[in-house]
């Protein structure tokens, strides 16, 4: 039974959000959502890639905590605030030595406007390629620069100009072999810097170091490593957009080093502080120089509690070896998962890097057929007490998300239940 | 609907259990501290430092189904010494019997008139024509390979993934995730890399067994009849039709090994289920708890050795032991097989096995649980998964160390003792109905705990 406090109210929230769940939740703790009815959910959402270190992680909730008694809104065009300055000291730890200034703002979609604001100004060019299935936030330019569904820009047009899009090398979808879409994908790439939008307008290449909501792909190495030699050549900036990707998901502290390439810019954001509210810009200085002071910034970006609970992400983190677990428990899930897909012909696809791993479904050959199926098994997951999330332009794709300190046991229990819901839907 | 396990409250649940076991064993505790300082990790035999309670309770006295502790808790022994003490502890006919041989001489090397007693009533209930004696199963499995390999002259032994022949080296070989034949994770200091003395399949896997007996370079199957290590597996229907056939196709041994299926019935699982192996190997409670094992085989295979057997050297070839059917364990082994481990015990036990896993399994349907009970004779386990496994490696993924470790520690500390280091109970003699619903009741509030 619905308490009051949900029958009197939930009908004002805005319907205009979309809604995958109906439960109300009271609390979390680790990979554990309890509902106010008593029920327990073992979540592999993350809050969409957020709570990394697990739900109310006890040193975060501690330095949280600790800064809110201190200073809580230090603004930062006011004064210099010790969390940011610590931040700052531990992302310079893990990130490739040449990104040395960093700028701090409050949502991905945030940091993504901020990011090509920065490559536009550093170049002073105008366009932006970004690739096909791409997802960097619903703000207008960010509208602009997503394509993984209509769905999110439909009916806000006009959008800002000077996106080209190109195309993702989806291996499985091109019925390529990886090293073949990546070629492919290399290729169009060149075709559209010579067609549509020439080298010396291109102020950046934007890319997902590993695709999210556009389906969690990863891109082949050469792939990654033939657009750092497109932009070196025609002086274009490489954008890494680390946010869903960043943070220890993929088993290291960025995907970047899964291809041994350094961008100019990164952003990232959900998993950097655990839940709080932050996001930012990671650049070189001399890029940064060439903007005019104050034409970036916001009244709460880089926020002191947020930028706490971020410095104790990174070190709990590391302390609790939270990145080899990630990379242990990612090959513990994808092979249970492959052996599912014995049993099931309708998973088409299972890929990944550490915990940020894909299933695509299939259905008569088709992705869009797929759809209702992923839904299903959702709601049946759900229903059995387990939390997942879909992915990709037809949602055919389940997206596995646990935290990084997850169990071996919790991700056989994830297991469990996906096998039932499979075994009921299928 | 299926209810998630909460892992955190899990971590809660057995953090005050264990803080409970250690309120309720101060002796013990004392006790541990003093053998840490003359024993290996402060106990006598290595597995014993993974009982659930961080250290063992040291065992005051046992007498039937129950046992008491040092610090006076009494227990209902679903353990038994993992079938060892099957019998019941210090069961009367076998306790007269070895006062009376004690007096009598324990070991001379000499057989005494009540080992063709024994050998006969091997004969009876195994239906093999020839018998000898060890004191544990692993040395009557060691024995049993050599002289598979001496009269095949084939260099190979096949195994299957998870099966259990104590500490026999050519068994430590599993599969890994993706079927690879691997040396056994935590395999200590192998003499040979497994992979080069032996093979190994899934139990229940018939194409895998023409596959690995095709090479003809197998000289012997060991066989558990239904696995036991990892949980029970039953063999499929018709499954050791195929494996007696396509043995036999390829020139291959049989070996049946009794040790943990001696709880099927009086013959073990190949009286019950009427197979024809080579060899049968059996140790664990034959004597009562005395050491003492046995291995058999047919005429054929006592001809063929007997070919191969260089009788000067009998003593030195490597099959044998010198305290190996001595007088003691004889006195012991005929004693418990002919007042024990009789027909109307395993009749008896195995009903009152009946009742325990009915209790078992209404707590998992009042609770909707993805569990199974599985039973054999008169031992069965729970197992975390919601189907049976058809292998080792199945039941192996679905193995849950903390779980398991719950379930045992909330029961020791509610005065029950169940089979490490999963959760197997064995019915002895003595086990009475009220034992059987004590456990009910306390696996029930453990299952509450969890999920209520």
């Amino acid at each position: 039974m619905p308490s009051q406090l949900y029958q009197d109210n939930f009908s004002h929230m805005t319907p205009a959000w979309s809604r995958i769940f109906n439960f109300v939740a009271d609390r979390a703790e680790g990979a554990y959502i309890y509902t106010d009815e008593g029920k327990t959910l073992l979540d592999f959402t993350s809050g969409i890639g957020v709570t990394n270190t697990g739900h109310c992680h006890p040193k975060v909730v501690e330095a949280i905590r600790e800064q809110a008694g201190l200073f809580l809104h230090a603004q930062a065009n006011i004064v210099i605030h010790k969390p940011m300055l610590q931040l700052i000291e531990e992302i310079r730890q893990i990130v490739p030595p040449a990104i040395d200034s960093f700028f701090f703002a409050n949502s991905g979609a945030e940091a993504l406007e901020n990011a090509v604001k920065i490559a536009k100004a550093a170049t002073g060019r105008p366009n932006v390629i970004v690739f096909n299935g791409s997802f960097h936030g619903r703000t207008h330019a960010t509208m602009a620069l997503t394509t993984s569904k209509t769905g999110y820009r439909t009916g806000f047009a006009p959008l800002p100009g000077g996106i080209y899009v190109s195309p993702f090398p989806y291996a499985f979808h091109l019925k390529m072999s990886e090293e073949q879409a990546g070629q492919y994908a290399l290729e169009q790439l060149e075709y559209l810097l010579a067609s549509q939008t020439a080298p010396r307008d291109t102020a950046a290449i934007l890319i997902e170091s590993v695709m999210g909501e556009g389906g969690y792909i990863v891109p082949p190495a050469s792939f990654m490593k033939g657009l750092r030699e497109i932009c070196d050549r025609h002086g274009i900036l490489l954008i890494f957009d680390e946010v869903q990707s960043g943070f220890g998901r993929t088993g290291r502290w960025f995907a970047l080093e899964h291809f041994g390439v350094t961008p100019d810019i990164i952003t990232a954001a959900k998993g950097i502080a655990s839940g709080m509210p932050l996001s930012a810009v990671f650049s070189r200085t001399d890029i940064m120089k060439k903007l005019d002071v104050g034409s970036i910034g916001g009244t709460y970006g880089g926020n002191a509690v947020a930028c706490a609970a971020g410095v104790a992400t990174i070190r709990a983190m590391r302390e609790e070896k939270m990145l080899e677990n990630a990379a242990e428990r990612g090959i513990q899930l994808m092979t249970g998962l492959r052996k599912l897909q014995e049993e099931y012909p309708q998973i088409g696809d299972v890929r990944g890097k550490g915990l940020m791993v894909g299933t695509e479904f299939i259905v008569d050959g088709s992705q869009a057929r797929a759809k209702p199926l992923v839904k299903e098994v959702i709601n049946k997951a759900e229903q059995k007490g387990l939390l997942l999330l879909s992915c990709g332009t037809y949602d055919n794709t389940l997206r596995w998300i646990p935290p990084l300190n997850v169990t071996s046991q919790q991700i056989n229990d994830g297991l469990n239940i996906f096998g039932e819901a499979l075994k009921e839907s299928a | 609907m299926t209810q998630i396990l909460d892992r955190n409250k899990l971590t809660q649940l057995l953090q005050s259990e264990e803080e409970l076991f250690h309120r309720n064993h101060p002796k013990s505790f004392d006790l541990y501290q003093r053998a840490r300082k003359s024993l290996h990790g402060g106990v006598p035999m290595l597995w014993m430092i993974r009982w659930a309670g961080s250290f063992p309770v040291f065992v005051k006295e046992a007498k039937g189904a129950h046992f008491t502790d040092v610090d006076g808790n009494d227990y209902v022994d679903f353990c038994l010494g993992d079938t060892g003490a099957m019998t019941g502890h210090a069961p009367e006919a076998t306790v007269k019997s070895i006062t009376e041989q004690i007096q009598k001489g324990i070991t001379l090397m000499l057989p005494y008139e009540d080992v063709i007693w024994v050998g006969e009533e091997l004969q009876r209930r195994f239906k093999l024509p020839y018998w000898q004696f060890a004191l544990t199963a692993t040395d009557a499995n060691r024995f049993a390979l050599r002289m598979a390999r001496l009269i095949t002259g084939r260099p190979r032994v096949l195994v299957f993934n998870y099966c259990y022949h104590g500490s026999v080296d050519e068994t430590f070989i599993t599969l890994d995730e993706e079927g690879t034949p691997i040396s056994r994770p935590n395999n200590m200091g192998p003499q040979i890399d497994p992979r080069e003395t032996s093979k190994v399949i899934e139990f229940n896997d018939i194409a895998a067994l023409e596959t690995a007996l095709s090479a003809r370079d197998v000289a012997v199957v060991l066989a558990e009849p239904a696995m036991t290590n990892i949980g029970i597996i039953h063999p499929d229907p018709g499954y050791h039709k195929a494996l007696r056939e396509i043995t036999r196709k390829y020139g291959t041994y049989l070996i049946i090994d009794e040790t943990h299926t001696i709880c099927t019935g009086p013959g073990g699982y190949t009286a019950s289920f009427g197979l024809e192996p080579d060899f049968i190997t059996l140790g664990k409670p034959l004597a009562g708890g005395v050491p003492a094992a046995i291995y058999g085989f047919t005429e054929e295979v006592s001809q063929a050795f007997s070919a191969k057997l260089a009788m000067d050297d009998a003593d030195v070839g490597g099959i044998g032991g010198t305290l190996s059917g001595n007088a003691l364990s004889i006195a012991a082994m005929k004693a418990t097989l002919q007042h024990v481990l009789t027909d109307e015990f395993y009749a008896q036990a195995t009903k009152l096995q009946e009742q325990f896993t009915a209790g078992v399994e209404g707590v998992i349907a009042e609770f909707s649980l993805p569990w199974i009970v599985k039973r054999l004779g008169n031992r069965s386990e729970y197992w975390f998964r919601p189907t049976p496994p058809k292998n080792g490696g199945e039941a192996h993924a679905a193995v849950d160390p903390e779980l398991d470790r719950y379930m045992h520690l909330y029961a020791l500390n509610r005065g029950i003792l169940m089979t490490p280091f999963h959760n197997m109970a064995l019915i002895s003699p003595e086990t009475t109905q009220a034992d059987v619903d004590h456990h009910t009741k306390v696996f029930r509030e453990a299952v509450q705990s969890l999920f209520g």
